[in-house]
């Protein structure tokens, strides 16, 4: 197991009139060549769970272990915890400061000592994964259209060379063709036995492209299992902030109505499904 | 509200000052009162210049914009233009001005040198219109992202336009709030309102009237959602759109005859059609 | 999520009490009186009477007492600074010595009183925050501004500047700790090292903070443009300050409190 939540909890401003459960008895594991996808709606608490993976918040109660390594304050293996769990942010284009995106991409590493030869190759390895020139390495960052300032972003964290990559909305703002190499990107990076965490509140997508779900509402894990299981559980419970895609709310009704066997949220499927009319 | 604004440009053009590139090449496009258009094209394709060409943030470097008549493309009309003619951009971040809510709001009609009564009761009006009305003291910084976006709406409802233009106004928006936000947007339209809506999101643009496909700052293609879905796979694939999956299903049933060609991509009607 | 953690300091607190609803105008005139008054007289009676002013402002306003108090963390480090300066460098009757640095009885004085003026500064001005909405205050501000509009004070835009300015700090705020977070998550290190080396560190952020503020200039400048602003001509306001009688009551009173205590002060 790669990663292991284990009853986790986090309240924010404990003890004071503002205080705040973001997360409660949260407990889910993530092993290495898998998408694990956590929906939920806005306030949910992803993204609070997502900053505990990289260690950027400590668990106030309950534990978060990264490849064997527990989170915990002025642990030593902070620091490790920290390189192997590559942390995207929403909207990443934003973190980008250096004057070339060679520059941009060499932080993280430099930052963990990486340097020389080592370095140039995980630069390569990241823009190749991406999906960006190595002509672009000598480009200012800031002069790049935006769906390539995104694609920069994520090189940067993936020149870390992380072994678990968590990706806070990644398609948030993205067009078709954006989305799609985002798609291929994640796939990519799961082969190596690397493990991916996506964290969205697209359905459709997390349904698409994760081996499992976890979902998540007002802070407590509602379901978790295959996308089979969720898009069941979804269809029979309505969940906080999560509408069901337009295919799979048909296919439901078809089946309840005897029409089809099963349900599916891939137009395909369903087409195939429904068959011609008699 | 009385009927929507009217919108023309007729052979525009821009350049941006310095740049030798046109981001729009002699566009012709003629929108009537109260209809509702989606402005669709891959980043870079002149969608956001055109908008902000309809309320005189942008002149055309070569031919005429005309809003309502008159011509957006001289100093003169630019604030009747602006009174009639709002604009919601896609970050609220980017439009809230003031700190408490009903305050944002009123930014709008106190511009227009409005009486204090009038002012109160278009903020009244727009925050009710958008389900803002219980926050109205509220900070703007207690909002949720959905929220703050329906208030860049209210404020440009206060204004008490004829026309409104969405330049992405929908995709930082998460599903429930892109929602709420589509279903005002709907509710104006009943009532007369001209929508000229800019997206990349396709499942977004069966509501309206027409659509219009910009490439490289041409005009290449117009016609209905219905129209639009039925092009072919090549052209999606040049502009980059993906075909949302209740078109693709849409067009798989079509094919095998489920259900009728005149049924549009739309759940309701795809719904009606398989009798469900 | 907007996650803040806790209250700005100094931030306004909306409340029904009898200093809220005053007039801003009258507020920003009693800060006024009562900051200059606090300059001039720091003898020990004095903050005796400051303090129970202030007392009774805070019960007044119905704030808690640790709200108002909290609106002087952001200055900690200034008085700290200046205590230590006057501590240390106030020439008179040496009580102590540190290595190479003398601590006179004039210097503990004098430093205490420093130190106690600002805070009462602080904590005065703070009120004025705490019980002003921002909007109320930039009004306020422009209003008794504008008569030196007549001689090329740029009264409405000082003003619209200051209500901008207000309403991005939370804004700010939550930017500067999502770009903290994300460079934080690429490996910078902003605890250990030097001086110059941690703020090397903060380059990776300001840069991004800077990109992202000039960005928003432009889009908001469109956006206000797009809500037909064209500056303070011809511009109305939806609620308009209305100076009442209880706004005549408090400046008087108050007057008349600082006259007299400045009159007892003397005598003693």
């Amino acid at each position: 197991m790669l990663i292991e939540v284990k009853s986790l909890y986090h309240t924010y401003d404990e003890k004071m009139p503002t205080e705040w459960p973001a997360l409660t008895d949260i407990s889910f594991t993530a092993a290495g060549g898998e998408i694990v996808s956590v929906v939920g709606h806005t306030g949910s608490g992803k993204s609070t769970l997502a900053q505990h993976l990289n260690g950027l918040i400590i668990p106030q109660r309950g534990e978060v272990i990264v490849d064997g390594m527990h989170v915990a304050a002025k642990s030593p293996q902070l620091r490790q915890i920290r390189r192997l769990v590559g942390l995207v942010f929403q909207y990443p284009e934003q973190q980008i400061f250096a004057e070339t995106v060679e520059e941009e991409l060499s932080f993280a590493p430099l930052n963990w000592n990486v340097s020389g030869m080592e370095l140039k190759e995980r630069i390569s390895w990241a823009m190749e994964l991406i999906g960006l020139e190595d002509s672009l390495l000598s480009q200012n960052p800031f002069e790049l259209s935006g769906g390539q300032k995104r694609r920069v972003a994520i090189a940067s964290v993936l020149a870390a060379d992380p072994q678990i990559l968590v990706l806070d909305e990644p398609t948030a703002g993205l067009d078709a063709g954006g989305s799609a190499e985002l798609v291929a990107l994640i796939k990519k990076f799961r082969r190596s036995s690397r493990c991916v965490i996506h964290v969205t509140h697209d359905l459709e997508l997390a349904l698409c492209i994760s081996d499992r779900i976890i979902v998540l509402a007002n802070g407590r894990i509602v379901s978790q299992g295959t996308p089979l299981q969720i898009a069941e559980y979804l269809c029979r419970n309505k969940v906080k902030g999560l509408a069901l895609p337009d295919v799979l709310s048909l296919s439901f009704e078809l089946r309840e109505a005897g029409r089809t066997a099963g349900i599916t949220w891939e137009p395909e499927r369903l087409a195939a499904m429904i068959g011609a009319p008699r | 509200m009385a009927g929507g604004t009217s919108l023309s440009l007729q052979g525009a053009e821009f350049q941006y000052p310095g740049s030798p590139r046109k981001v729009l090449r002699g566009v012709d496009l003629e929108i009537r009162a109260s209809e509702w258009v989606a402005v669709l094209g891959s980043n870079g394709s002149g969608k956001s210049t055109l908008l902000k060409l309809f309320n005189a943030l942008l002149i055309p470097t070569q031919g005429i914009c005309l809003v309502d008549g008159l011509r957006a493309d001289t100093q003169d009309a630019v604030w009747d233009i602006r009174s009639k003619v709002s604009l919601v951009f896609q970050n609220p971040e980017d439009q809230i001005v003031a700190s408490i809510v009903e305050e944002d709001t009123a930014f709008g009609p106190e511009n227009l040198g409005l009486p204090s009564e009038e002012i109160l009761r278009r903020v009244d009006a727009a925050l009710t219109i958008t389900g803002l009305l219980d926050k109205r003291k509220k900070m703007v910084s207690t909002l949720s992202g959905g929220q703050k976006q329906r208030l860049a709406l209210a404020g440009a409802l206060a204004i008490e336009p004829s026309c409104l233009l969405l330049d992405e106004a929908t995709s930082m928006l998460d599903p429930m709030a892109r929602i709420e936000f589509l279903d005002i947007i709907k509710r104006e339209r009943k009532a007369g309102m001209t929508i000229v809506q800019v997206t990349h999101r396709l499942e977004e643009i069966t509501a309206a009237d027409r659509v219009v496909v910009l490439e490289c700052g041409s005009l290449v293609w117009q016609g209905s959602p219905c129209e639009f879905f039925d092009k072919p796979d090549e052209f999606f694939a040049r502009m980059s759109f993906a075909r949302p999956p209740l078109a693709v299903l849409r067009d798989l049933l079509v094919k095998s005859g489920a259900v009728q060609r005149e049924t549009p991509p739309d759940i309701r009607r795809i719904r009606e059609a398989l009798c469900l | 999520m907007a996650l803040m953690n806790g209250v700005t300091p100094g931030q306004y607190i909306p409340s029904d009490s009898w200093l809220h609803k005053l007039d801003p105008r009258c507020k920003i005139l009693l800060t006024v009186i009562a900051m200059a008054a606090i300059f001039i007289h720091t003898s020990y009676p004095a903050f005796i009477v400051w303090t129970a002013l202030l007392g009774f402002l805070i019960r007044l306003s119905k704030v808690p007492a640790l709200m108002v108090l909290r609106s002087a963390r952001p200055i900690l480090i200034l008085v700290l600074f200046t205590s230590a300066l006057h501590l240390f460098w106030t020439p008179g009757d040496v009580i102590a010595r540190i290595g190479f640095l003398k601590i006179t009885s004039q210097g503990v004085v004098m430093a205490l009183r420093m130190a106690l003026r600002i805070f009462f500064l602080v904590l005065y001005a703070g009120m004025l925050t705490l019980t002003t909405s921002p909007s109320e205050l930039s009004d306020g501000l422009e209003s008794v501004m504008s008569p030196f509009a007549k001689i090329g004070l740029p009264s409405h835009e000082i003003a619209m500047m200051i209500t901008i300015a207000l309403r991005f700090i939370p804004t700010l705020f939550e930017e500067t700790d999502r770009i903290l977070k994300a460079q934080t998550s690429r490996g910078a290190d902003f605890e250990s090292g030097g001086l110059i080396k941690r703020a090397k560190a903060y380059i990776p952020v300001l840069i991004p903070l800077f990109v992202l503020l000039f960005q928003r200039a432009d889009t908001l400048a469109a956006a206000m443009e797009s809500r037909c602003y064209r500056g303070g001509k011809g511009r109305n306001r939806m609620y308009r300050l209305r100076w009442c009688a209880n706004d005549s009551i408090a400046v008087v009173t108050f007057a008349i409190i600082v006259a007299v205590m400045s009159f007892a002060l003397r005598l003693s």
